[in-house]
């Protein structure tokens, strides 16, 4: 693991551990409502928004935690140094999103300037284990860096054999 | 009447809400100039080389109630002194520096790690906060980033 990537991992670690303590809570406004208070309009309930959390690596790598009283919402922006790495982030994150029904903490949609959202409600750390759901974010940031790069690489290696078996003619 | 659906109802009854304006907390503003003064002294301390004495200067008057302008010109002032300390010492002597913190002013000091981080000149210098945020949370553990999140005390 390089040098910057551990401190920024172990600042997105206690950062989501302390954020991810939710709560059961009904809506104050719609009775009989039950809805992830950071993705409805909270005009009239400004209360139940806390401060939200922005941690940066440098400019091309950040994540942003918003928590709430009973959900919070994570977005990562991936790296990409390049356009190939952009095109790539973008395919792989529509891969994902497209499949968001198995992925349970995955939002459809991410925020506008990252590239992927989560989503954790109360019901999620009902179900699930609070430090797995961390370790799964955390491995989710690691893997996704590998995966990019290597991607890249395959890339650049099958453009070349490519570009050598149409120019062997020329030869 | 034909949009009736859209409209909000309950800004009707205002008096059954919270409004952004009620969390602000119930402290004296603070002006502008004195933020100026407080960040002349801080570098004056820093070129002196009392870095103790700049970090606890600045991380005391944190500005709760003033404008956006005055608030960043404080984040500005903090962000100064974690670079100018971070570029004289090491690594490992942030711990030193925090433990000399009592437990409000550490408080203080993650609420100004977080906001510098959103920013664009925090962004570009994500490695040092970052050094800063590990050696803080490791002495102070949770806490801060828990008050941080609930102050309504914003900085």
């Amino acid at each position: 693991m390089s040098q910057s990537l551990k401190p920024y991992l172990t600042a997105v670690r206690s950062s989501l551990t302390a954020a991810i303590c939710l709560e059961d809570f009904s809506s104050q406004i719609v009775e009989r409502h039950n809805r992830p208070e950071i993705e409805v309009d909270n005009t009239h309930t400004p209360e139940l928004i806390l401060n939200p959390m922005i941690i940066a690596r440098n400019e091309n790598e950040k994540i942003l935690i918003e928590p709430s009283i009973n959900s919070v919402r994570v977005s990562i922006k991936i790296k990409q140094a390049d356009e190939i790495e952009q095109i790539l982030v973008h395919k792989f994150t529509r891969f994902l999103t497209s499949r968001a029904e198995n992925f349970f903490i995955l939002r459809r949609v991410p925020i506008k300037g990252y590239d992927i959202s989560f989503l954790i409600t109360n019901f999620h750390t009902e179900q699930m284990l609070k430090d797995k759901l961390v370790d799964f974010i955390i491995e989710f940031m690691e893997d996704v860096d590998k995966e990019i790069s290597e991607m890249k690489l395959f890339l650049n290696a099958r453009a070349r054999v490519i570009a050598e078996a149409y120019l062997t003619p020329f030869d | 009447m034909s949009d009736w659906r859209s409209i909000d109802i309950y800004a009707l009854e205002p008096e059954n809400f919270l409004t952004k304006q009620d969390l602000i907390p119930d402290l004296p503003p603070v002006s502008h100039d004195v933020i100026v003064g407080i960040s002349q002294q801080c570098r004056q301390a820093l070129s002196s080389g009392q870095f103790i004495v700049a970090l606890t200067t600045a991380l005391d008057t944190p500005p709760y109630v003033a404008d956006e302008a005055t608030k960043s010109l404080h984040a500005e002032t903090v962000f100064e002194v974690l670079c100018s300390i971070r570029n004289n010492h090491s690594v490992n002597d942030l711990s030193k520096f925090v433990t000399q913190l009592d437990s409000t002013q550490q408080d203080t000091l993650v609420k100004y790690l977080y906001k510098s981080m959103g920013t664009g000149y925090g962004t570009k210098q994500g490695g040092l906060l970052l050094s800063w945020f590990e050696k803080t949370v490791e002495i102070t553990g949770l806490g801060p980033i828990v008050r941080y999140m609930t102050d309504r005390r914003t900085v």
